[in-house]
This record gives structure tokens, sequence and C-alpha cells, in this order.
């Protein structure tokens, strides 16, 4: 998260929590109360203090809330109050609300009205409307209703998603030039790739599930680049994840996207081969790290990064424990970078589907057998914490649920909890297909009982049912 | 993230009135004069510092008074509101172009702007004024990495055609055509349900591991690349044995291994020399046609071109980084010595050129060619130098060398070939003969010095020729009387008849020389300690001419003093 978004994330939390403060004080209590006033007071503080002065959108979309178009993180200790928020729009067939900047120039007394009117519109027949009026009568004109029935996404959210996919489909275009030059041995330099890598850092940065969901994206015309992005990006992700700063998550962005620079020399016969290799087939294959490295060596770069981006075909085929390949005389331990893209590599390739394997794994599986290598062929805290950011049902898994339901993983509500994620529920579409459906969380459970509304019961590689996940996360942009 | 963030800018939409336009354009010129003196001075000249000044002067005013100040770009022009604010030709080096090129549409400078931030932009715009060969930055990247927390831009997808896009709906695969074979491989692939599942209490981290977790951070922000590409490159070298491969991967070593030296990085540089002698004796046997490309890696490296940095970077070295140095320099090519001659005359540290003649002296035993070529150099104190590290080179050859800059016309060098000339084994005494008469004090000490150590027929047979036979060319008493000394010392009683003719006989030599030679004849009698010597002086204490028999009479009764006392 960059850090204007993470200081706009606390704000929208701090915000969040005096309106809830408001709404429910102003039910209990009388207008002349005490309490009331402070309520009040925090919740103009609060509001004052997000929106600097500008107009303030609050919105609630897919079960989660945007404020001013930024996808709002929140931490465990405030999801039972988010949650309660999120039951309180649709309650009232809100989608949102909007503040304009001359709510400074109200009393304490608007805002109590202001308050009570959102509690008591909730037993409405139309809610939205009862508002609009009531806001209407009572001159409350700094704030405005966003209705449920606009299922428009939020336009920053919009344009994300769209600058998402068009970073996604040029970083594999700068992949494929770049590899393809470095095979004739023409000059090729990076200058495009550092952008777009620049680019998915700040996207990374800014919406890390937006990447991740993106890494989904697979192509098998052109495998070695949709991979090549695909790592990039979860290794990005992870290097989010461990605090990196930006300017080297774009090398290893780099890195990423040229780890597999090598493979342009392994001819198509062994790549695409369905059946085992042979021990000549083998030996070539397992060059194609040195091949990387040389390649590499033949862009048009500065020393330093070189020096980054060799390390990414060198290393994504380096066991932690140094096994794996190629042999190594004189390097004595795999680096960070090494490190984290051995475990992007590896998951990316596993959930992806291969002429010679069956099938591919479900990205649970796939963690399950990575994680069966933990400390061997991976570095424990790194993948402890590549698990923690995929989740346990990864983004793009396809889960059946104890409803009969069938959903695709897309997020996860909160950052610490990574068993229960949100679900896009998949609809049978007519034609022998899917299309999304509502979004739910799995953590939404049911009011009298206190159980989980849905529970996982399968979990399935989205080619199973010949999804590309992609697709549902980025429908509205494209 | 900076480049995408339009919902940020603050600025006024509404047009500028007179003064808020008049405003920006004090801005836009005291810009413009500053990045003018960027570039025609260095960036700590006042002119820069003073234009720099101004400029932020203005640009605090205007934010100040109307808030942020934002320009839209075209590649020819900049605007301000809407409307044209600066209009330049669209060429390399003018602003609108410069920010244009990159892909900016936008720059906005924002209020809390200070004077650092001003600062390093200007530095930025000027380095990028014209876009070099550079092959990976740009002002976007520059901006990028700079985070600037108060310029603000955004940037256009430039780089980007109609590139072909694969169609996100259409399915990746095996759906249907594969499905029966999915499920079927399903049921046999049982490998999933080997997995355990893992635990949410196995990915909590520990303090340890988060504690590891950010030294690990830390430790990869800190370090130098360079190390672990340089291990890559030297596995790549090892691994991949083919022609095509090795020489970039050489060059790569190559560019390394000038930097470490330039950047004082010498363990880098040691590492680079050691491994790839390593690489070579690895390629003796089956890799041979790596060796000259490998020897060719260390003549580069040999080169003064290579070598130079080292001069600058040793004004302030330690100790420490002196031997460090001497290390990487023995592992270099005995070419490497008139890189090294040349350092030697460059420096007044006595520690450095005495490790610098240990290092010539360690190349030089590996082969003496590049030395031997160094000795025709002109430079005095130069070929004196490796004149002395050739003394400390055993060989017949370094001894012919040396038995040939004797001759050398410095009478310094001639003196610095003689010593260890004279000092090692049996010496060809009548190839120095002529020394004697050398011009040098010193030298012709030393020759002679040399031969009064022994009894030896040749040398006696040389000095009595030259005495006798008048083959001198140096005529001053105090010569004639040490060639005497000597002839003394290493004679045998075949000189004594000689010497007696001459402290007694008659006719003189001529002149002048005459009591020279009659005082040199009796201390070569003395020197002798020979009865018969003895017999003669005691003959010429008792002639008939007084200077005869005065100066046998001072020999004798000197050395009756020394037997009294």
């Amino acid at each position: 998260m960059s850090e204007q978004t993470a200081e706009l994330s606390v704000a929208g939390g701090r915000f969040i929590k005096a309106f809830h403060h408001m709404i429910s004080t102003v039910k209990i209590h009388q207008e002349n109360n005490q309490l009331i006033k402070e309520s009040i007071k925090h919740f103009v503080k609060a509001l004052s203090e997000i929106s600097g002065g500008m107009e303030l959108e609050i919105l609630l979309w897919r079960g989660r809330f945007f404020i001013q178009g930024e996808k709002l993180h929140y931490r465990k200790e405030s999801f039972a109050l988010i949650n309660e928020m999120m039951d309180y729009f649709p309650q009232r067939g809100l989608r949102g609300l909007i503040f304009q900047p001359n709510f400074k120039e109200s009393s304490l007394k608007d805002f109590v009205i202001f308050a009570r009117l959102l509690n008591e519109s909730a037993g409405r027949d139309d809610p939205p409307n009862w508002i609009d009026k009531q806001f209407q009568t009572h001159g409350l004109e700094w704030v405005e209703i966003l209705r449920e029935i606009d299922e428009d996404p939020p336009e920053l959210e919009l344009k994300r998603k769209e600058q998402a996919r068009q970073s996604y489909m040029h970083s594999m275009a700068a992949v494929k030039e770049v590899a393809q030059k470095v095979s004739q041995r023409s000059v090729a330099g990076i200058r495009k790739a550092r952008r777009l890598a620049q680019t998915m850092v700040d996207l990374v940065l800014d919406d890390e599930s937006l990447m991740l969901g993106l890494t989904t994206i697979r192509d098998y015309d052109d495998y070695t680049y949709t991979h090549s992005v695909n790592v990039a990006l979860l290794a990005m992700a992870l290097g989010k994840r461990i605090g990196l700063s930006q300017i080297f998550l774009e090398q290893l962005g780099i890195c990423g996207m040229f780890h597999d620079l090598g493979k342009v020399e392994v001819p198509k016969e062994i790549l695409l081969k369905p059946d085992m290799l042979n021990t000549g087939e083998w030996d070539q294959m397992r060059k194609h790290p040195l091949i990387g490295v040389h390649r590499v060596l033949q862009l048009h770069a500065s020393r330093e990064m070189k020096s980054r981006a060799a390390l990414g075909p060198f290393e994504h085929h380096l066991n932690y424990n140094l096994t794996g390949y190629p042999k190594t005389h004189f390097v004595n331990k795999v680096t960070l970078f090494g490190k984290i893209l051995r475990i992007a590599d590896t998951y990316d390739a596993l959930t992806s589907e291969r002429k010679y394997r069956p099938r591919a794994f479900s990205p649970d599986e796939a963690l399950r057998l990575m994680w069966s290598k933990v400390g061997e062929d991976y570095d424990p805290i790194l993948l402890k914490i590549f698990v923690n950011m995929v989740g346990l049902y990864p983004v793009g898994t396809i889960l059946k649920l104890d409803t009969g339901e069938m959903g695709l993983v897309v997020d996860y509500p909160r950052d610490d909890e990574r068993t229960r994620p949100e679900v896009l529920l998949l609809e049978d579409d007519g034609q022998g297909g899917f299309k999304g459906g509502k979004t739910v969380s799995l953590e939404e459970r049911d009011e009298k009982t206190g159980s989980f509304l849905r529970n996982v019961l399968e979990c399935h590689h989205p080619t199973k049912l010949g999804l590309q996940p992609a697709q549902f996360y980025l429908k509205e942009a494209s | 993230m900076a480049s995408v963030e339009e919902r940020k800018s603050d600025t006024v939409k509404a047009g500028p009135s007179e003064e808020q336009w008049q405003a920006a354009e004090k801005v836009l010129i005291s810009l413009q004069l500053a990045r003018k003196n960027y570039s025609l001075y260095p960036e700590n000249h006042v002119n820069c510092t003073r234009a720099q000044e101004q400029f932020w002067l203005h640009l605090d005013k205007y934010l100040r008074l109307y808030g942020n100040l934002r320009f839209d770009l075209a590649k020819d022009k900049l605007l301000f509101q809407g409307e044209i604010i600066l209009s330049e030709p669209s060429e390399e080096g003018n602003l609108p172009f410069t920010l244009f090129r990159d892909g900016i549409q936008w720059l906005e400078l924002q209020r809390g702007i200070d004077s650092k931030e001003v600062e390093q932009f200007l530095r930025l715009l000027n380095r990028y004024r014209i876009l070099s060969d550079e092959p990976e930055g740009d002002l976007v990247t520059a901006l990028w990495e700079a985070r600037f927390p108060h310029i603000q831009y955004y940037v256009a997808d430039m780089f980007w055609g109609a590139e072909p896009e694969f169609d996100l709906t259409v399915s990746p695969g095996a759906a249907e055509e594969d499905a029966e074979l999915l499920e079927e491989a399903e049921e046999k692939d049982s490998k999933s349900e080997c997995f355990s599942p893992i635990e949410p209490a196995a990915l909590k981290m520990t303090p340890e591991e988060e504690a590891e977790l950010r030294e690990m951070v830390r430790v990869e922000e800190k370090r130098d690349p360079v190390s672990e590409y340089l291990d890559v490159l030297l596995d790549s070298l090892m691994e991949l044995r083919e022609k095509e491969n090795f020489v970039p991967i050489l060059e790569s070593l190559e560019d390394v291994f000038h930097d470490s030296l330039a950047r004082k990085h010498f363990e880098i540089s040691l590492k680079i020399l050691k491994s790839l002698h390593y690489v070579r004796k690895t390629c003796a046997t089956e890799s041979t046609w790596a060796l000259p490309l490998i020897d060719n890696f260390f003549l580069t490296a040999s080169s003064a071109k290579s070598l130079r940095p080292l001069q600058t970077a040793w004004l302030d070295m330690d100790t420490d980084e002196i031997g460090q140095i001497k290390q990487i320099l023995v592992l270099l090519q005995p070419e490497a010595i008139q890189t090294l001659g040349g350092m030697l005359l460059e420096t007044s540290s006595l520690r450095l050129q005495k490790m610098l003649l240990e290092v010539i002296l360690v190349l030089a035993y590996r082969d003496l060619k590049p030395l031997e070529a160094m000795l025709g150099r002109p430079e005095e104190e130069l070929v004196q130098k490796l004149v002395y590290v050739l003394g400390r080179l055993d060989g017949e050859k370094s001894t012919q060398i040396l038995a040939r800059m004797v001759r050398h016309p410095s009478a310094r060098v001639r003196h610095e070939a003689l010593k260890p000339l004279l000092s090692r084994g049996p010496t060809d005494i009548k190839g120095l003969f002529h020394l004697i008469e050398d011009k040098n004090d010193a030298i012709r000490r030393l020759v002679l010095r040399h031969m009064a150590q022994e009894r030896n027929k040749v040398t006696e047979t040389l000095l009595m020729e030259y005495l006798e036979q008048g083959k001198l060319n140096r005529s001053d008493d105090e010569h004639i009387i040490a060639c005497f000394r000597t002839l003394g010392r290493c004679g045998s009683p075949r000189s004594i008849p000689f010497l007696r003719k001459t402290l007694l006989g008659r006719p003189w030599l001529p002149g002048f020389r005459k009591l020279s030679y009659r005082q040199g004849a009796a201390y070569a009698l003395q020197s002798m300690g020979m009865e018969e010597a003895q017999e003669v002086l005691e003959e010429a204490s008792r002639s008939l001419f007084p200077t005869v028999r005065g100066i046998a009479r001072k020999i004798i009764e000197g050395q009756t003093r020394q037997r009294k006392g």
C-alpha cells in the first residue's frame, strides 16, 4: 500500500468508526445529551480530516467500503464494526453517501437530524427516496445519497482495473519483445520494462488483491510471457508484504519479468513435450537459467540493473538449501530476491496447465505441495508470508460451498485473516458457461445462530470449469 | 502513486487573473533561468544556487497566493489553465519537449515544496535535458524514484500502440474437450491428497521470525548486489562452456573489475582475479579454447586504462588497503609492469613505491620481457628502480641485462646495476673493468672495492696492464693511488716487479703523475703483506732519491706504529 493510500485507510477507519459511534449514540440518547455532542464532534472532526476541504464520497461496493474511490483496508479489531456498517447501508438501500465541503457550516443539530433520519429510514418502504425527501425537507444540502441500484463500481476502481489490465498486457508484450530481441542477438533496452514495473509497483502498493487477481491470467500460446508477468506480480506482492521499498520492488519486478529469458533458447519441442524429458532434453532444459543470465547480460542496461536482473534467471530454480539447478561453485547462498522468485515461480508454474502434467494444481493444492517442502526448497519465513498473502484459498480458486453454490475467490476482506475469503458467486449464464453473481464474504454469519452462512466443501482449479478468473476481476474495465 | 493521481490536484480551475498569470510566468521564467544555469555550470556553482533560490522564491510566492501550480504539456508548449504560457520548438533541451518526450502530460508543483525538493527537481531536469544513450532511465523513472512529495505528474502510456491482447473471456485451456481426461486424471492423481493441510497456526509469525525478516530486508536493501552478481557470472563461466557464452560473461566481469577498482571495492577485484585463475585451471584440459580468452582478460585488466583508477584511489589508502592492492596486482599479467612502472613515478609515497616494486618483482619473475622493455624508458628514476628490481631477480637473463645496464648513460642506473652484478657468483670482471674509470666516484670505488676483495689473477693482470701501459684516461692522483691499492690487495708476487719498477725505477713516468705512481706502488706493496713486497719497501727507504725514500719510510713508520700500538 502506498503511503498516501495507507494514510487514507487509517483516516477512513477513523471516519467509519466515528460514523458508527454517532449513529449508535443518536439511537440511544436525546439531542442535548453530552454523549451525542461528543460523538458528533468526533464525526465532524473525522469528516474534516478525511475530506481535506473537498467533496467526500463513501461507497459500499461488492462488500467493501471505498473512500474517495480507494478500497478501505481494515484491521481485525475494527472488523466487527465495519461489518455492522456493511449491513447498515444495504438495510437502507444505500450504496453510499457524498458529503459536500459545506458540511462545515452545519450545526450540531443538523448532524443529529442526519443521523436520526438514516437510522429511521431502515423500516421505510423506499428508504433512499424517503431519505432524499427528508434531507430536502430539513435542508441538509451538504449530504447526498447514492442508491443501491447503481451497480457501477467506483470510478477510481474502474480506472485502476483498466490500468492494471493494460499494464499486464503491456508487460507481457515488453517481455516478449525483449525475449525476441535477445534471441535474435539484437539490442534490447529495458526502458519500457522499467516503466511498466514502476506502474505495477504502484498498483501492487495500492491494491494488492487486484494484482494478485491478475496473476490468474493464463495464456497457453504465450505461457512463458504470462508466466513471467505473473511471477513478477507475485514477487512484487510478496516483496511489498515483507516491506521492501519501492525501488527494490521495481528491481524485483524486473527480475520476475526476465527470469525465464533463457527459455527462449529451449526448443519448443522440449518445452511442450507431453512426456518425460530424456537426459539430453533435461540437460538442455536445465541450462535455461544460465542462458537467461547470458541474455540479461546482452540487455542494454546499466551494470546495477543487470546485476539485479541476472539473479532472476540464475536463482529461480535454486532451492533454499542450494539444491536444484544450476550447479553452483561460487554462489553459496540464495539471495532474498532469489528466494522470493523461487516461491513465485513455483506457485505460478504449479497452478498453470502444462503439457507434461495431467492437470494443473489448484491454488490451495499448490500451496500445500510447496508447504511440504518448506525449509528445503523454500525459505520458511517467506513461504509463510506468501501463504498468508495469497490466503489458504488463493484468489482465482474455485470453491464449492456447502450451500451448493460455486464461487470464485476474489479477495480477502481483512489483511490479517486469510481463511475466509470473499467470493464471487458463479451463476449459470445459460450458454453452458458462468457469469458472475453477487460477491459474498465467507465471514458472514447467521444473525440468529452465529454460525457461518457459507463454508468451503471443495476447491478446484478454474480450468476445471473452463474459467479464466481474471475475466471476472477485469470485466468492468475491459 | 504520483503518476496517476489526477484526483489529488486541487488546482483552482477558474480562469486566472492577470496577477496570477504574471506570477505563473515569473515562476516559469525563473525555472528556465535556473535550468540554463544548471546546464552551463556545475550544480554547486554559485550561479546555480542563486537561480535555484530565485525559482523557489517565485514558486513559493505563487503557491502561497494561488495554491498548486499545474502546467499541462504538449511537445512544444506549456499550458497554464488551458492557455499557452510557454512555447518552444519541440527540440531536445527545451522544457516542454524534455517533459513531454518521456510521456509527462501534466506537472504540478504543490504547496509545501521546499528548496531541497526544488534543488533535486532542477538537478533531474538538467540530467535528463537531453535524452542520452542511457539505456533504461528517463525523467519519468527519475521522478518515480525520487518520490517528490510536492511534485505530482501524470504520465501517458507513450510506449504503447495497439499491442495484441488476448481475450480474457476465452477459456485458457482444457475445459470441455479435456473434461473427461481431467476427471480421469484427478481420480488417478491422488498426489494432492498426500499433502497435509496447512494448519493456520503454522502460519503465524513468531517474534524471532519477524526480527529475522526485518534483518533480511535490511541487509538486502543495504547490500551491494555486485558480490552476488559476481558469483552468478563466475558460476555461469563454470557451467556454460561454450565460446559464444564465455565472451560476454568475461566482458561483464571486466566491467565489474574496473568498477570495483574505481570504487575501491578491492575485495571484489581480488575475488574476480583469484576466481578467474581457478576457472582457467579448470579449462586447462577440456576447454583449452577458453585459455586465451581468460588470458586476454588478464591482459586488459593489466592495462594502464584499467589500473588508472588506483592512482586516485590510493591517495588516502591505509595499510590494509595497500595490502589488498598488492594481492590484486600480483595476480595480473607481467604486462602490468608497464602500467605499474608509470604509477611508480607518480607516487611520492614510499610505502606505495615499496609495494609496487615488490609487485613488479613478482610479475617479472613470471616473465622478464615487459620489465626489460621498460628499461629503455627515458626516465632515469624509473629505470633505476626497475634495475633495482632486476637486481633482485636471479638467473642468467637478469645478469645479462644488468651487465648491459652498467653501460647506461645514467650513473644512478649504472650504480644500481653494478651492485647486484658484483654480488652474484663469479663476476665477469673483464666486462666491468671499464667502470674503474667511470665518471662516478661511487661506481669506481665499488668496482675497485670489489676487485680488492680477493687475490685474483685476472683482476691483477687487468690492473697491471692498465697501470703499466698508461691506458688511464683518468689522471687524478686519488684514482691512481686507489688502483695501486687495489692491485696490492688482489695481486700476487707476480706484480712485485712491476711495483718495484714503479717505485724505484727510472725513467719516470711523465710529469706530475710521478709522485702518485710511486706512492701508489708503495701502498700496493704495503697492502700485499708479503715478504718480498716488504723488502722492496725497505729498499726504497734506503733510496738515494729523497722522494722515494720519504714515501717508503712514511709507510714503514706507519707499519711500526701499527705493530706497537
